[in-house]
């Protein structure tokens, strides 16, 4: 279990590296969670500064390819992979790799753009 | 030199900070009761009136100054119905009753309200006023304020500061380490909303302090501005106190207690030999992000005194941060820092 809890802040590091350098440019992972929802998804959630809707039009195939390791190496296997985004504004604050429940499955994983908010990196 | 002090609110706090306060430490100020009348930044405990009249009294034991900070930036006219008008003037007289040392406010129609019917009551204008010129200041003392808490934007405009203090007789006080954005295009509208989430009425159920997070992104892709923002270096109170102003008033109530009281030590002792990331309220949640050796700082303030503010020909802040700002990065279970010229390198992917 601790060789598990371990690895949470070594994927933060891991996560905030790869980025700043594929961007060139500082970012800032404020926290990586290991989550487990009432309704019965589980994923890994990255609170983040410093990275606008912009970068993910540019940068898509490299952070679906970082978070897609990282939840490996969480032993997730995600369904769907996104970033949130402040309602009305270019800023993005999160990045979330999630398994799916059934109902999530049906209200998240069913359209392009769930909430305006989200913006789908990646679905299988 | 004399130290106005934060203060969460809660008595342990005060007991604490009393416990360690330096021989600097004058006034100490927490908010007030949000049932009256909220305040311009967010409130963790917000004593009623019977807890507030305990901490009073303790502090004059301690032969130290309590204040009182009751600064939104609206009220939404509140203040000017009959309604509003009793309860504020109760409240006041309460305070009144139970000695508190002085009141902040940032409505100019409480500063006179207070002027007028509490003069026993030092009125101490808040930093949200925005006084950021002799004549903006004179108007404030006109209408009966005591001190002054200047406009943060113009700490570092020596000329102005000299100016305000040739104009007006009342104390002038500076914040020395809010570190808000220079001239934040978010600050009054963040004021704002921090005046209707801590005061009377419908709070709104916001889905994110959009100000805030906006704030902090901006000086992730932007370091400089963490270098421009406003903020004094506990080594550099000495010049302005050449200009006549040794009132420094300090940030971060919504901080911890040692976290404050480390900050008080700082700026009492004139030094600090670490981080100055450690020392700033605003951004806070950066500390772990940038390494800022205060140290390698020692000068810019020459640079400042003269500093005519036009950043997009001068670029002394730009290339200082460059100089100094060291980024955290955690690579095999170990925290170390890189140059921020490391970080930011030409794109690898275009």
């Amino acid at each position: 279990m601790r060789d598990f809890l371990n690895k949470i802040p070594e994927n933060r590091g891991k996560l905030e590296s790869t980025i700043r350098k594929f961007k060139g440019a500082p970012v800032y992972i404020i926290e990586l969670k290991v989550f487990g929802t009432a309704c019965g998804c589980i994923g890994m959630l990255a609170d983040l500064r410093g990275l606008q809707t912009e970068d993910i039009e540019v940068y898509q195939k490299q952070f679906v390819g970082i978070l897609s390791e990282i939840s490996k190496d969480l032993g997730l296997k995600p369904h769907l992979i996104y970033a949130r985004t402040l309602p009305g504004s270019f800023e993005v604050v999160a990045f979330t790799a999630r398994e799916l429940c059934s109902r999530c499955k049906n209200e998240l994983g069913s359209f392009d753009k769930p909430r305006p908010d989200l913006i789908i990196l990646s679905k299988t | 030199m004399k130290l106005i002090i934060p203060h969460p609110g809660h008595f342990l706090a005060l007991k604490e900070i009393c416990k360690e306060a330096t021989k600097e430490a004058d006034e100490i100020y927490m908010a007030g009761t949000p049932e009256v009348l909220g305040s311009g930044r967010i409130t963790l405990h917000a004593p009623l009136l019977d807890e507030m009249e305990k901490q009073i009294q303790y502090l004059h034991e301690k032969r130290l100054k309590m204040g009182v900070i009751l600064n939104p930036s609206c009220m939404g006219g509140q203040h000017l119905t009959l309604q509003g008008y009793n309860m504020f003037r109760w409240y006041f007289g309460k305070l009144n009753e139970m000695e508190v040392d002085s009141v902040t406010v940032a409505e100019p129609y409480l500063v006179e309200m207070l002027a007028k019917e509490f003069p026993d009551i030092k009125v101490v204008l808040s930093v949200i006023a925005h006084v950021d010129s002799p004549e903006r200041a004179r108007f404030f003392e006109e209408l009966g304020v005591d001190a002054i808490t200047l406009d943060t934007n113009i700490n570092r405009s020596f000329d102005i500061l000299e100016s305000i203090k040739e104009a007006v007789s009342s104390e002038l006080r500076l914040l020395v380490n809010e570190a808000c954005l220079y001239k934040c295009p978010f600050r009054y509208s963040h004021f704002n909303l921090f005046s209707h989430m801590t005061g009377l009425g419908n709070k709104p159920n916001i889905f994110s302090d959009y100000y805030y997070e906006k704030c902090i992104s901006f000086r992730v892709r932007f370091p400089e501005l963490v270098i421009k923002s406003p903020w004094i270096r506990p080594e550099d109170l000495k010049a302005y106190e050449a200009i006549g102003i040794d009132y420094f008033k300090m940030s971060g109530r919504a901080n911890t207690i040692r976290w404050i009281i480390d900050c008080m030590k700082a700026y009492s002792n004139r030094s600090h030999d670490g981080n100055l990331m450690d020392l700033l309220d605003c951004p806070s949640e950066l500390r772990d992000m940038f390494y800022i050796p205060n140290r390698e700082l020692e000068g810019a303030i020459k640079q400042w005194m003269g500093c005519k503010k036009f950043c997009h020909k001068c670029g002394f802040c730009k290339a200082t941060a460059e100089r100094v700002i060291r980024v955290y990065e955690f690579k095999d279970s170990q925290r170390k820092t890189l140059p921020l010229s490391e970080v930011r390198t030409k794109c690898a992917i275009s």
